[in-house]
């Protein structure tokens, strides 16, 4: 008499072999992990840094820089200055369409070079254009001239 | 590659029960917490994954794939749902993911899928390694079997994992059940296959 039909089917999928996993394959995953979380970080601090530039242009407050006192000589002199226009002009405040026009173009590059990461020492160049260029439409104001650039 | 033959064990691996303060560690990101939890769950996951892609590699991938999803997700989860099960359904839906990666999951259709399966009497030498004979049923019929025969997926969860009727998966079963047959006992009686068939169909 023939044994049940299932009998060798069911052996078959219980001696099925368990095997364990390679014994690096955990801390493979915890290195994983810490590379994605590192990814996450320098991301989400790039996309911070670019926020607090916006948010520092918009609202026209300095952004803290550690570890360049160039350009944070250079972020002060340019809130100086503003505050000087401001004064002149009767203010401007609000977003950064609402910034004098001849600023929108330093200010959009300020912005691309935060986003890219750009070195301090292009950082301070363009925040030196700006101020040159806040200087410029101070001068106008206050002599009622008019700058021309080349 | 270690390796032990109590099935059982995997087959249990997922129920296993994790204590409270364990989840909660797990859930304030304690490194140990996690190793525990890898330490109960890996090696369900892996033979799971091992069972349905028979690759080491790939099988590889879905466990790394799973712990770093749990490790991202950890924090959030509430305990709805024992925590092996939903390791169990992310290892599944990510063998799922790589079958599908791989196109293996083609075609639908029941009767095509076992057109180009080996016969009776076609088989190489290792015909009676359980697991090299599980790898000869086609990805589809291999996914239903080890779901429904080891990881205990009823055919209702079958068809809403394949979006299919419950007959679909019962089936795949039944034809993966009797080319094993075949393939384990090569010359059974007529009277055997339609028994196997209503087997199956009862499960």
């Amino acid at each position: 008499m023939r044994q049940p039909t299932l009998t060798a089917s069911a052996q078959l999928l219980a001696d099925l072999p368990d095997f364990d996993p390679p014994a690096d394959l955990w801390p493979r995953i915890l290195r994983r992990q810490r590379v994605l979380q590192l990814r996450r970080r320098a991301a989400l601090g790039t996309l911070l840094a670019a926020a607090s530039v916006v948010l520092a242009l918009v609202l026209r407050i300095p952004v803290p820089v550690s570890g360049d006192p160039a350009l944070v000589r250079l972020q002060a002199d340019s809130q100086r200055l503003e505050s000087r226009l401001a004064m002149l002009v009767g203010g401007f405040k609000g977003s950064a369409n609402e910034s004098p026009t001849d600023l929108r173009p330093v200010e959009r590059a300020l912005q691309d070079a935060y986003d890219r990461g750009a070195s301090s020492a292009e950082l301070a160049e363009l925040w030196r254009r700006r101020n040159e260029m806040l200087d410029a439409l101070i001068s106008t104001r206050e002599t009622g001239t008019l700058v021309t650039r080349i | 590659m270690e390796m032990t033959t109590d099935s059982s064990n995997s087959a249990s691996g997922f129920a296993q029960v994790i204590d409270a303060e364990t989840l909660a560690r797990a859930r304030r990101g304690d490194t140990q917490a996690h190793t525990v939890l890898y330490q109960r769950f890996g090696r369900a996951s892996f033979n799971l994954a091992l069972r349905v892609l028979g690759n080491r590699a790939a099988a590889e991938d879905v466990v790394q794939d799973v712990f770093l999803k749990l490790l991202g997700a950890i924090r959030s989860y509430r305990g709805e749902a024992p925590i092996g099960a939903w390791l169990k359904r992310m290892t599944v839906n990510a063998a799922i993911d790589q079958l599908r990666a791989q196109r293996h999951l083609e075609p639908e259709d029941p009767e095509r899928l076992f057109e180009h399966v080996a016969i009776a009497g076609t088989l190489p030498d290792d015909a009676h390694d359980a697991m090299a004979l599980l790898q000869r049923l086609p990805a589809r019929a291999r996914l239903i079997l080890v779901l429904h025969e080891l990881e205990g997926y009823t055919h209702k969860e079958l068809a809403v994992l394949f979006g299919q009727s419950e007959s679909y998966s019962k089936s795949i079963l039944s034809r993966a059940l009797v080319r094993l047959q075949e393939w384990l006992q090569p010359v059974p009686q007529e009277s055997d296959i339609v028994e196997l068939r209503t087997c199956a169909n009862r499960h």
